[in-house]
């Protein structure tokens, strides 16, 4: 649950929701949890805890020579980490800036001074020592939770940031709702428009946001199944993390948009006028939000920034598992050294989003590795256990042993049919606007490095892995046997 | 808040959290049959072993 639940949760289902017919998107998201979101959780809880290795080597249990996929996934998740702390740190600064509302009224030219943001996508520009400073404290904290190990940092961890997650989340819900406007807000939120669902991308958007939300196709689910006794219930459990993470976004959106209804009359405009996603709900409309809020104003700032840095931190943590996981099994590695290894290179990566051109790279980059990286790879996946290996009753039977909640012929067709045929529309409806507009107007030399040269270098990451002989990998597999049988 | 939007929030509350809830008390359910089945187990043993004292 704690590596579903995200920032996007949080900033982006609100948005994707209101955009996509409000109420009635709740239809084709409904239809996507179930048809493909849960299914390919389930599908990649069982190949881990099946195999009892991280990504590359449980796809290598599979087929020898589909290793690379393993890699390519972690790859995704590695350049994913060294943004996504970056934004955990900008978090970090102003749960800080919360108290007594340092930001001021202007709440957009105060954002941009702080990340010091460069004129034009070229002009890299130096290091921002303030944010290099948050973004260094946010790596103190994760590096010490994994280092901690998986029981004692991960686990503890999240058995802590979760539930005050939750219940920060409830009270901004809750503060929400009683503020003037709500209403306003949550019909903006809620009316359904059913015409709505005759438009393809209303349903490539409802599967989108299931997948970048549960958190399918990072490799991390297989890494954390391989940690679970062998007879945890697997269905069951995939569906409380879907149906948790998805519950979770909907209470979100209730609390953002009851909160939006209040800005809007504060300000006299329609609530369409104040809505926005991502980064500038964060650090733009919400801090404008709390200036206008009538008392608590810092309390609330400090509970909105908690919860963000809480979500980001417990999903940042699983990120960088899967990638340790992984590095681990290859090079026969102590739990200290990989968990070095990984971060300090993520580390020096993550500079770059730390100076001045640093926000352009991480929308490009966060654009690309999601709608590319990401959905490839699960389709990738999908097709390789559905149609190449051809497994998927092999694994119906593993996850039917031990399931309270028995897996029928439907699990397998949605997973052979239902799944690779929406992720392969949903990867090239995003390809076909991709090359027809570019992304933000960013020049094509960006998008190209930074966007596809990213994606494909992931590809790339995989092939190359793969080719590197492993470290006495039998001494990693009697690990692994060892560790299962301990449980 | 308008009818279409109340009905919108009732469907996505009942899905959502009413599907999470029925899924937790799968699991709840299938832990307590476990650990009651633990303990039938840990009891009969008691019970062999002082048969087999006596």
């Amino acid at each position: 649950m704690g590596s579903a639940i995200g920032l996007g949760n949080i900033w982006r289902y609100p948005y994707i929701a209101y955009e996509n017919g409000g109420g009635a998107f709740l239809l084709p998201y409904f239809i996507a949890i179930v048809t493909a979101g849960i299914p390919v959780l389930i599908l990649e809880y069982t190949l881990g805890n099946r195999s009892r290795h991280a990504a590359p080597f449980a796809f290598r249990s599979v087929s020898r020579r589909w290793e690379w996929l393993g890699w390519w996934q972690i790859a995704v998740s590695f350049f994913i980490i060294t943004y996504y702390i970056v934004i955990i740190g900008w978090v970090l600064s102003y749960f800080c800036f919360s108290v007594g509302a340092q930001w001021g009224k202007k709440t957009n030219p105060f954002f941009n001074e702080y990340i010091g943001v460069s004129e034009s996508f070229w002009q890299m520009g130096g290091i921002q020592w303030n944010v290099l400073f948050a973004v260094a404290i946010a790596w103190a904290i994760t590096y010490a939770i994994l280092l901690r190990g998986v029981s004692k940092g991960i686990e503890v961890a999240s058995k802590i940031l979760i539930p005050s997650l939750i219940l920060m989340i409830l009270v901004i819900t809750i503060r929400g709702l009683t503020l003037p406007g709500a209403v306003e807000g949550l019909n903006v939120l809620l009316t359904p428009d059913f015409s709505q669902l005759t438009n393809g991308s209303v349903w490539v958007a409802a599967y989108g946001q299931v997948f970048f939300s549960i958190g399918v196709g990072f490799s991390i689910m297989i890494a954390y199944s391989s940690y679970l006794p062998r007879r945890s219930d697997l269905t069951n459990s995939a569906f409380i993390v879907g149906l948790a993470n998805c519950g979770f976004e909907f209470m979100a959106a209730l609390g953002v948009f009851s909160v939006l209804g209040f800005l809007a009359v504060q300000q006299g405009v329609p609530v369409n006028e104040v809505v926005e996603s991502g980064i500038g709900l964060a650090f733009v409309t919400f801090p404008e939000i709390i200036n206008q809020l009538p008392a608590l104003s810092s309390f609330f700032g400090i509970m909105f920034f908690g919860a963000l840095f809480f979500a980001g931190i417990t999903s940042a943590v699983s990120i960088l598992e899967c990638s340790i996981a992984g590095v681990r099994e290859k090079f026969n590695l102590s739990r200290n050294a990989a968990v070095s290894w990984v971060c300090g290179l993520a580390a020096i990566v993550s500079l770059i989003y730390v100076t001045e051109g640093g926000l352009f790279y991480l929308d490009v980059v966060d654009r690309f590795i999601n709608n590319y990286g990401l959905v490839a790879a699960a389709l990738v996946e999908v097709i390789f256990i559905a149609w190449v290996a051809r497994r998927l009753g092999l694994f119906q039977e593993y996850a039917n042993e031990r399931s309270y909640f028995r897996l029928g012929r439907w699990w397998i067709v949605f997973l052979s049919i239902i799944t690779p045929v929406l992720l392969g529309a949903v990867t090239i409806f995003n390809l076909y606007n991709e090359v027809t507009t570019p992304y933000e107007d960013y020049p094509w030399s960006g998008l190209l490095i930074f966007g596809f040269g990213v994606a494909v270098l992931c590809v790339a990451v995989g092939f190359i892995m793969q080719s590197v002989k492993s470290r006495d990998p039998e001494s990693t597999a009697a690990e692994s046997e060892e560790r299962s049988e301990s449980r | 808040m308008n009818t279409g939007a109340i009905v919108m929030l009732a469907i996505g509350a009942a899905g959502l959290w009413g599907g999470l809830v029925f899924f937790l008390r799968n699991y709840f359910k299938a832990e307590k049959a476990e650990r009651e089945a633990a303990e039938r187990g840990e009891a009969s043993d008691r019970e062999a072993n002082r048969e087999n004292q006596s």
